[in-house]
């Protein structure tokens, strides 16, 4: 059980604190919509907050895919500059997947559907 | 602990684990009128204080994973509130140096609610001898009841300055509105 050290100063009151006391309460102030309008902003940001990541991923996704694209289909163009020795080296690393493009794209939606159902869910 | 702070802990441990915003909302419908009660007297201005009181409970939401259940829970919202309060004084007068600093005279406050002569009550009399921070260590104690301790987290003083500034705050009033001192217990 907590006990509940209480200062007996703080309970003390003269007449000039009941006076006091009476002057400044008031009456109790009506909610009308107040509380709606708090949770209305409330739900506002929770959905803003929620959406941001996937967005960001979306609009990042979309800037970095051109580029990404370009780079892997420039790789094999590279290896044939390459010297022979350096390009046989690296050819036995199986790198060149043709469908990468497709396969980030996938991934990237996987990730935004997996966000989405669990905002849904929430 | 009572019965309203066990409600209120189990609200905030709700709203806090499940981002709920109704347990949130149900924690706004108990404390509102508290809350803008408080900034009401603090600010005399009925819209800006619930203005104030909207943003209150907004940076209250955010930093409900702060209140650890020591203490009230209006208490711990009155400080935000009072904190809100300050802080929104801080930018207003901040954006009045800037006027004046380019020239222009500070706007007048338009939202400003200034009251007829026949508004004004005794409190507000009896406010406006008191200065800002012992007007809200007055209101706290008086109008919110709270205790000496939750003043002093409230307002971010030591508790033997909070007793000083109630006594100076009282001596205050008594000295213009003759008020009689005796002692009830």
């Amino acid at each position: 059980m907590k006990s509940v050290i209480i200062n007996m100063a703080d309970r003390m009151k003269d007449a000039q604190d009941l006076k006091l006391e009476s002057m400044f309460t008031s009456k109790a102030i009506a909610d009308n919509g107040f509380s709606a309008r708090i949770q209305q902003r409330l739900r506002r940001q929770l959905w803003l907050r929620r959406l941001t990541l996937p967005i960001a991923v979306l609009i990042g996704g979309a800037i970095a895919m051109k580029p990404l694209v370009g780079f892997i289909t420039a790789l094999p163009k590279l290896f044939s500059v390459l010297p022979a020795s350096v390009s046989s080296n690296l050819q036995q690393v199986p790198i060149s997947i043709p469908q990468l493009p497709t396969i980030m794209l996938g991934g990237m939606l996987v990730i935004v559907v997996v966000m989405l159902t669990r905002m849904l869910e929430e | 602990m009572n019965a309203g702070s066990t409600i209120d802990n189990e609200l905030v441990a709700k709203a806090v684990a499940q981002q709920d915003a109704d347990a949130f909302g149900e924690l706004v419908r108990r404390h509102q009128s508290q809350v803008r009660n408080f900034l009401r007297k603090l600010t005399r201005d009925v819209s800006l204080a619930d203005d104030l009181a909207q943003d209150c409970f907004m940076h209250a939401w955010a930093k409900l994973h702060t209140y650890m259940g020591r203490g009230s829970f209006i208490g711990w919202l009155l400080k935000v509130a009072y904190t809100t309060f300050l802080q929104a004084k801080r930018k207003s007068n901040r954006y009045g140096e800037i006027l004046q600093q380019i020239g222009h005279q500070a706007e007048p406050a338009e939202r400003q609610h200034m009251p007829t002569s026949d508004e004004i009550t005794d409190l507000d009399k009896f406010l406006a001898v008191l200065t800002e921070e012992e007007r809200a260590v007055m209101i706290l104690s008086y109008a919110c009841g709270l205790s000496h301790r939750e003043i002093s987290d409230a307002a971010d003083l030591p508790v033997g300055t909070v007793k000083s500034i109630i006594f100076r705050g009282k001596e205050k009033i008594r000295d213009r509105f003759e008020i009689s001192n005796h002692q009830h217990g």
